[in-house]
C-alpha cells in the first residue's frame, strides 16, 4: 500500500517532464470553462434588444454585433477544446510510454528467479492493462477533476453572494459528499485490485493455453480448459460487479446530494419566498445553480474513482520497479588485478547453492578445476543440478562470493555483464526469437554490425548447418519460437548463435541431443578444432557418453554432488556411476541381439 | 538489407465491417441473449430519462402551484414529492449502472468464452503464423475495451438519442420552421460525423494492431529475458520494445488528434444552428408572426436539445473504438476451424483401435505454394497392431511431421493414411482419434500448477491408472523433486530437462492410449531413468502400437522394427539386423555409437 503523498509524488515524477503540456491543458480548460458563461449573457443581450425592437425602437445593427460575439466565443470555445484535449491527453499518452519504458528496462535486469514467481501473462497486462489505469488517472482524471474544481470554484462563492440562508440550505447536503468518498474510496481501491489481479489471471492463462496448444490438442482438453477458463472469466465477472457496486454509487449519491439541497431549498426556504423575504427571481436562479452543480458533482466522483485506480495499478507497477536486480557487483576492482598466472582458467571451490524457497540444496559442496582450452563434459543423473551449476557460472543466478574463480579471481566480483562477455553458452531449453534466421544468429555477436554471409555460413558450417543453410531463406521470419524448425534444427540454431559470441568458455547444456550422431560427431569435430585453433575452452553437458572419449575430463554428477571426476579411459574402468551408464549405453551386444 | 523489418504483423484486420451492421448482426446477438437484463436496463435508462426531466418540470410546478399563490401548505407535499423522486432516481441510476456493468461482463465474458473455444480449434498452421501476443490481445484486451462501451457508453447514448427524438418531435410540432431552423445543421454534423468516424476508425485500428504488436514482443521479450541477459543484449531489446511502444503511444495520440478535431466541430454546429434560431426566429418577432416568448423557449430547448448531443459526441469515440475491438475479435471467429472436428463440448465418442497402421504414397509440405519443398515424399509402410517400431534419421528428415501427420495437426495434401483399415481422413471427429493416440512431445510442455495437475490434466480417469502402475514407476512422484503436490512454475521452469520428460511420459502413458508415440521422448534423461521407462514399457506397451523415434539407439533396443528416414523418403525398413548388414545410413549411425569406432578417436568424415 502506498500512501497518497506518495502517489502523488510518484504521478509527479512521471508527470513532470511533460508538465507543461498538462499546464496549458488545464488553462485551456479553464478558458472553455470560461467561456462557457458568455453565450447567456449574450442571449440575454438579445432578447433584451428584441424585446425593445418590438417596442418600435429600430435596432437592428446590434443583431449583427451579437452575432459575430457569439460566433467569435464558440470558435473561441472550439479552439481551446482542442487543446486542452490535445494537450492534457498527450501528456498522459506520454507518461504511460514513460512507465513501460521504466517498467521494461527493470524487467531487462530482474533475474530468473522473479520469472519464475511471476507469469508472462502477469507481466504483459501491467504492461498494458495497468499503465493504462495509471494513464486514466493522469489524463481524464485530472481533467475531471479540473472541470469539478472549476464550477465548485465558481458556483458556490455565488451562491454565498446572492443569500447566506439558501446558500447554507441548499448546500447542506452535499456534507455528506466527503463521507460518501472516504466510505468508498476505499472500497473501490481494494475490489478495483483484485480485479486487476484476476485480469492478469486471465491473461496468464489465455497465453498458457495457447503456448501449449499442441498438447491440448494432442491430449483433447480443449473443453477441459474452456471450463477452466469460464471459471476464471466468472470470477472476473463477479469481481467486476463487486466493482461496479462500490463504483456505481458515487454518480447516484451525488446527485441526490445535489437534489436534496433543491428539496431543502423548496421546504424550508419556500415560505420565505411567499412570505416575500426571498425573491422569486433569487429563488430560482438557486434552483438554475443547483443544476448546475450536478456535472461538477459527476466528475468529481469520477476522479475520485480514476484516481483509486491509478493508485492500485501503480502500486502494482511499483511492486515490480522495487523487486531486487540481479546483483549488481559493487566492488569490480577485485577483477581489475592481473590474472595470476598458474591460477586455473576456471576453478570452483565449495560451491553450495540452494534454489530460492526450497530446503535442499541442488548443489552441494563442488569442486573442481577447468584448465585453459580443455574440453571437459559434465554427466550425471537428470536432476542433479547440471544446469543450475552452468546457470550460476553464467550469472544467471544470484552467485556466492568465493566460489567461482575465473582465471584465480572471485567471477562473482565481476559485473555481471562482462561476465557473461566470457561465456558462449546454449541453454538446454531452446529458444528463438521471431525475428530472421540472421538475427537469431547474429544476436549473439557482433550485431548490429553485420559481418560478411561468409563469416554467417562459417558459422553455420561448424555448427553443422550447412546443408540446411542452402535451402534456407536467412532472411524469413521464423514462426514463434522457431516452432517452424525441427528440433534438431533449432539446436543447432541456438550452438550457431552461442558460437557468434566468440567467447573463451564455450558451454553447450544437453545441446546436442535432439541431432543424430551423425551430425554430432560433425560438430564435435568442428569444435575441437576451434580448439585447436581459437584455444576455446569448451563444457559440455550430455547424456551421451560415445562421443566422450577424447575428452580432457569428466565431472559425474548425482544427486547435486560430484561424484566422479577424472579422464574418461580411468573412469570408464573404475566401477562408479559413469561406467553404470556406460554400460546401459552400449549398443552392440543389446541391438544385436533383438 | 532491412533485417528488422519493422512490418512483421501479418495479416491483421482483414475484416472491416460497417459499424451499424457490427452492432446489429454481430454484436446483438451477444446481447439477445441476455434478453431481459438488457429490457431491465432499457427501462430503468427510461425511468430515469423520465425522473431527471421531470425533477426540473415538477419544480417549476411547485412555482405555479405554491410559491406565486402563496400557498405554504403545499410546499411539503411538493418537497416530498421531489424527495421521493430523486430518491427513487437516484436508486434507478445505481441499478441502471449495475445493470449495464453486469450485461457488459457477461457479454464480453461469452465473447471471450467464445473466442477461446474458436483458438482452440484453430488448425495449428494459425499458431505458427499467429504470435501467442496477438491472439491474446484479442482475447484479453480488445474484449475488455468493450466493457466502457457497455457501462457508460450504452446507458447515456440510449437516454440521450430518447431525449433528442423526443424533443426534436416537440420543437416540430410546436413550430415547424423553427424546428427546422433548429435541426438544420444535423445534416452537417452527420456530414463530419461519419467523415471524422471514419478517420477515427483507422487510427483505432492502428492503435489497437499497435497494442497487439507491444503485446507480442512483451511477451516473446519476457521468455526470452534470459537469453537477452547471457547475451548483453539488453539495449538491442530495449530499442525493438520502445519502438513497438512509440508507435503505440503515436497510434493513440492520432486517434486522440482526430477526435480532437470532431468533438470542437460538433460543439461549434450546435452553436452555429443556435446562431441560426436566433437570427431566423428575431426575424420572425420581429415581423410579429412568434411571440418572443416563443422564442425564448425554444432557445431553452435547444440547449437541451444540445446537451445530449454533446454527450452522445463524447461516447462517439468510444464507440467507435469498442467498435473497432469488435471487428478485431470477429474477424477471428470467422476464421475456419480445423477440418473434421466436433467442437463441442460432448463426450468425445469412444473409439476402440487395435492399432494398424498403414501410410500409402504419403507426401506432404507444410505450404501449399509451389515452390516449398516436401517435407514427406512418398512413404509406403504397413505397420501391423501392436508392433513396435523405431523411427531413425538425421535431424530434419521428416520424423517429427510424420508424427504430426497421424496425430491429424495438418491435413494431408497426397496419398492416405489408414488406421485399423480406416482412412483417417474420413473420420468424422479428430479428436476420437487423438485421445487414442499418445504423444510424447520432442519438448515438452507444462502447465503452472501441481505436478498431479500436469499428470492428469484435469481429468481425473486418468488417477485409476496412476494407481494402477507399477510401485516402483510411481515411486519418483511420491516424494522428492516430482512429488505429486509439488507446484510448478510456468513451464516447468523449476524442473530439470529430464524431470519435464518424466512428467511428459507418464502423462501419456495414463491416458491409456493405444498407440504410443514417443518422440525424443528420452533425449535429456540419463540412461537410468531410460532405465525406468523401459521397466514401465515392458508392461505399458503390451497391446500397444508403438513408434520410438530416437537419435540414441540404445533407446531402441526393445523395437521389432526400424524405419529410417532421409530427406522425407523412407529409405531402408527392417529389423536391427538386417539394416545393420545393408551397411546403409542406419550402419553408418550405428558405428559412431558403438564403442569401438568412438575409442578410435575423432570420427573421419
Ligand atoms: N528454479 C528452480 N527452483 C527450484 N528448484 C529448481 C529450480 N530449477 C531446478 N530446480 C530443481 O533443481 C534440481 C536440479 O535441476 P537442474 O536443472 O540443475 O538439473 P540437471 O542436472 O540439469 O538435470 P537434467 O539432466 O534433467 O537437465 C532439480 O531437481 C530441479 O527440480
Ligand atoms: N511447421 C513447419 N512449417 C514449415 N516447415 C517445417 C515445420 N515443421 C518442420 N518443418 C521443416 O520440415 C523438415 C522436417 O522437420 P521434422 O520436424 O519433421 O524433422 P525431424 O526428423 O523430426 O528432425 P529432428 O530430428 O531434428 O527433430 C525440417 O526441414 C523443418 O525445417
Ligand atoms: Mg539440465
Ligand atoms: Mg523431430
Amino acid at each position: 500500500m502506498i500512501t497518497f503523498s506518495q502517489t502523488l509524488k510518484t504521478l509527479y515524477h512521471y508527470a513532470k517532464p511533460y508538465k507543461r503540456e498538462f499546464a496549458f491543458g488545464i488553462l485551456t480548460l479553464f478558458i472553455v470553462d470560461f467561456l462557457q458563461i458568455l453565450p447567456p449573457l449574450v442571449l440575454k443581450e438579445f432578447i433584451d434588444r428584441a424585446s425593445l425592437a418590438l417596442k418600435g425602437e429600430k435596432h437592428f445593427s446590434p443583431f449583427l454585433w451579437l452575432g459575430v460575439a457569439y460566433i467569435t466565443i464558440a470558435i473561441g470555445q472550439s479552439i481551446c477544446r482542442y487543446f486542452w484535449r490535445m494537450f492534457l491527453m498527450r501528456g498522459s499518452f506520454k507518461v504511460a510510454e514513460k512507465i513501460r519504458d521504466d517498467y521494461f528496462s527493470k524487467l531487462q535486469k530482474l533475474p530468473p528467479s522473479f520469472y519464475n514467481r511471476n507469469t508472462i501473462g502477469d507481466l504483459m497486462s501491467l504492461a498494458t492493462n495497468d499503465t493504462e489505469a495509471v494513464r486514466f488517472a493522469l489524463g481524464p482524471g485530472l481533467l475531471v477533476l479540473a472541470d469539478a474544481t472549476f464550477f465548485l470554484m465558481s458556483i458556490p462563492p455565488t451562491l454565498f453572494i446572492l443569500s447566506y440562508k439558501l446558500a447554507f440550505l441548499s448546500l447542506a447536503p452535499m456534507l455528506m459528499v466527503p463521507f460518501i468518498i472516504t466510505r468508498i474510496e476505499k472500497l473501490i481501491h481494494e475490489r478495483f485490485e483484485k480485479v486487476q489481479n484476476q485480469f492478469s489471471k486471465l491473461c496468464a492463462f489465455s497465453q498458457e493455453n495457447l503456448e501449449g496448444i499442441r498438447i491440448i490438442k494432442a491430449f483433447t482438453r480443449e473443453w477441459t480448459q474452456l471450463n477452466r477458463f469460464s471459471k476464471i472469466g466468472k470470477e472476473f465477472v463477479r469481481l467486476n460487479l463487486k466493482l461496479a457496486r462500490a463504483q456505481a454509487a458515487f454518480d447516484p449519491l451525488f446527485t441526490l446530494a445535489v437534489s436534496l439541497g433543491l428539496v431543502s431549498l423548496l421546504i424550508f426556504a419556500g415560505k420565505d419566498v411567499i412570505m416575500g423575504s426571498i425573491s422569486l427571481g433569487t429563488f430560482a436562479a438557486f434552483t438554475r445553480y443547483l443544476d448546475q452543480l450536478v456535472w461538477p458533482m459527476t466528475a468529481f466522483g469520477l476522479s475520485v474513482t480514476y484516481y483509486q485506480r491509478g493508485k492500485t495499478s501503480l502500486e502494482r507497477i511499483c511492486q515490480v520497479l522495487q523487486e531486487k536486480e540481479e546483483n549488481k557487483t559493487s566492488e569490480g576492482n577485485a577483477f581489475s588485478i592481473p590474472s595470476q598466472i598458474n591460477a586455473p582458467f576456471l576453478e570452483v571451490r565449495h560451491l553450495t547453492f540452494t534454489y530460492l524457497g526450497s530446503s535442499r540444496p541442488v548443489l552441494q559442496n563442488i569442486n573442481f578445476q577447468i584448465q585453459k582450452g580443455s574440453r571437459t563434459a559434465i554427466v550425471g543423473t537428470i536432476g542433479s543440478g547440471k544446469s543450475t551449476l552452468i546457470r550460476l557460472l553464467a550469472g544467471l543466478h544470484e552467485t556466492p562470493p568465493h566460489m567461482i574463480f575465473w582465471e584465480g579471481s572471485d567471477f562473482s566480483k565481476l559485473p555481471l555483464e562482462e561476465r557473461r562477455k566470457k561465456i558462449a553458452f546454449v541453454p538446454q531449453d531452446v529458444f528463438l526469437f521471431r525475428e530472421t534466421l540472421r538475427w537469431n544468429i547474429l544476436m549473439g555477436g557482433p550485431f548490429p554490425e553485420m559481418k560478411g554471409d561468409v563469416w554467417l555460413f562459417e558459422l553455420l558450417k561448424r555448427s553443422g548447418l550447412d546443408k540446411e543453410a542452402g535451402r534456407w531463406n536467412l532472411d524469413l521470419k521464423m514462426g514463434e519460437r522457431g516452432l517452424t524448425l525441427s528440433g534438431g534444427e533449432r539446436a543447432r540454431v541456438t550452438l550457431a548463435r552461442a558460437l557468434a559470441v566468440d567467447a573463451p568458455l564455450l558451454i553447450l547444456d544437453d545441446a546436442l541431443s535432439s541431432v543424430d550422431s551423425h551430425t554430432e560427431s560433425e560438430i564435435l569435430h568442428h569444435l575441437s578444432h576451434e580448439k585447436l585453433s581459437r584455444n576455446q575452452t569448451l563444457i559440455l553437458i550430455t547424456h551421451r557418453l560415445s562421443k566422450l572419449w577424447d575428452f580432457d575430463q569428466i565431472l559425474v554428477f548425482k544427486e547435486g554432488v560430484l561424484i566422479q571426476t577424472g579422464m574418461p579411459l580411468n573412469l570408464a574402468k573404475t566401477p562408479g556411476l559413469y561406467r553404470e551408464l556406460l554400460e546401459l549405453q552400449r549398443i552392440e551386444d543389446e541391438l544385436a541381439r533383438s | 538489407m532491412n533485417w528488422q523489418d519493422p512490418d512483421d504483423s501479418g495479416p491483421e484486420n482483414r475484416l472491416r465491417l460497417k459499424v451499424f451492421e457490427l452492432f446489429t448482426k454481430r454484436l446483438w446477438p451477444y446481447i439477445t441473449k441476455y434478453r431481459k437484463l438488457f429490457i431491465v436496463s432499457l427501462s430503468l435508462v427510461f425511468f430515469t430519462t423520465g425522473a431527471s426531466l421531470s425533477i426540473p418540470w415538477l419544480l417549476g410546478k411547485a412555482v405555479d402551484l405554491a410559491l406565486l399563490p402563496k400557498k405554504a401548505a403545499l410546499l411539503l407535499p411538493f418537497g416530498f414529492i421531489l424527495l421521493t423522486l430523486d430518491a427513487l432516481n437516484a436508486l434507478a441510476t445505481y441499478f441502471q449502472n449495475l445493470s449495464f456493468t453486469k450485461l457488459g461482463q457477461e457479454v464480453i465474458h461469452d465473447l471471450r468464452q467464445d473466442l477461446l473455444k474458436q483458438y482452440q480449434f484453430y488448425p495449428l498452421h494459425e499458431f505458427n503464423q499467429n504470435p501467442i501476443g496477438r491472439l491474446v490481445t484479442r482475447l484479453v484486451n480488445d474484449t475488455s475495451s468493450l466493457q466502457d462501451l457497455f457501462t457508460s457508453g450504452l446507458a447515456v447514448t440510449l437516454g440521450n438519442i430518447c431525449v433528442v427524438a423526443g424533443i426534436i418531435v416537440w420543437l416540430m410540432v410546436l413550430h415547424p420552421s423553427l424546428g427546422l431552423i433548429c435541426v438544420s445543421v444535423f445534416p452537417i454534423m452527420a456530414f463530419f460525423s461519419r467523415f471524422f468516424g471514419r478517420r477515427i476508425r483507422e487510427t483505432a485500428r492502428d492503435s489497437r494492431q499497435a497494442l497487439s504488436q507491444l503485446n507480442a514482443t512483451l511477451a516473446e521479450n519476457i521468455s526470452g529475458m534470459s537469453l537477452i541477459q547471457i547475451f548483453n543484449r539488453q539495449k538491442t531489446f530495449h530499442d525493438l520494445f520502445d519502438r513497438t511502444s512509440k508507435d503505440y503511444t503515436r497510434t493513440q495520440i492520432k486517434t486522440l488528434e482526430s477526435f480532437a478535431y470532431f468533438q470542437p466541430t460538433i460543439t461549434f454546429l450546435s452553436s452555429l444552428s443556435m446562431l441560426l434560431l436566433i437570427w431566423y426566429g428575431g426575424f420572425l418577432s420581429l415581423k410579429n408572426s412568434i411571440s418572443l416568448g416563443m422564442l425564448v423557449s425554444f432557445m431553452a430547448y435547444l440547449h437541451s436539445l444540445y446537451s445530449p448531443i454533446r454527450d452522445i459526441t463524447e461516447k462517439y469515440n468510444l464507440f467507435l473504438t469498442a467498435m473497432t475491438s469488435c471487428e478485431r475479435i470477429f474477424e477471428f471467429l470467422d476464421r475456419p476451424l480445423e477440418k473434421q472436428i466436433r467442437p463441442q463440448e460432448t463426450q468425445i465418442e469412444k473409439l476402440s483401435l487395435q492399432g494398424s497402421i498403414e501410410f500409402q504414397n504419403v507426401s506432404f509440405r507444410y505450404s501449399q505454394e509451389k515452390e516449398s519443398l516436401w517435407v514427406l515424399v512418398n512413404l509406403n509402410f504397413c505397420i501391423e497392431a501392436g508392433e513396435k517400431i523405431g523411427i531413425v534419421g538425421y535431424t530434419g528428415a521428416g520424423k517429427t511431421t510424420l508424427v504430426h501427420l497421424l496425430m491429424q495437426f495438418y491435413d494431408l495434401e497426397q496419398g492416405e493414411i489408414l488406421i485399423d483399415g480406416k482412412n483417417i481422413s474420413e473420420t468424422s471427429d479428430k479428436r476420437m482419434l487423438r485421445q487414442k493416440i499418445g504423444y510424447i512431445q520432442q519438448e515438452p510442455f507444462l502447465f503452472s500448477g501441481t505436478v498431479e495437475e500436469n499428470i492428469f490434466l484435469w481429468d481425473e480417469k486418468g488417477r485409476e491408472i496412476f494407481q494402477a502402475l507399477p510401485d516402483f514407476a510411481r515411486a519418483p512422484f511420491e516424494s522428492g523433486p516430482l512429488f505429486l503436490k509439488k507446484e510448478i512454475f510456468e513451464k516447468g521452469a523449476n524442473l530439470s530437462s529430464g524431470e519435464r520428460q518424466m512428467i511428459a511420459f507418464i502423462r501419456t502413458l495414463v491416458q491409456n492410449p493405444s498407440i504410443l508415440i514417443l518422440d525424443e521422448a528420452t533425449a535429456h534423461m540419463d540412461s537410468l531413468t531410460e532405465k525406468w521407462i523401459e521397466r514401465i514399457s515392458k508392461e505399458a506397451f503390451q497391446n500397444r502400437t508403438v513408434f520410438i523415434i530416437a537419435h540414441r539407439l540404445a533407446t531402441l533396443k526393445s523395437v521389432s522394427r526400424i524405419l529410417v528416414l532421409h530427406h522425407g523418403e523412407l529409405v531402408e525398413m527392417g529389423t536391427h539386423s538386417t539394416l545393420l548388414s545393408k551397411k546403409g545410413i542406419y550402419a553408418k549411425l550405428y558405428q559412431l555409437q558403438s564403442r569401438k569406432e568412438a575409442l578410435e578417436g575423432t570420427p573421419r568424415i
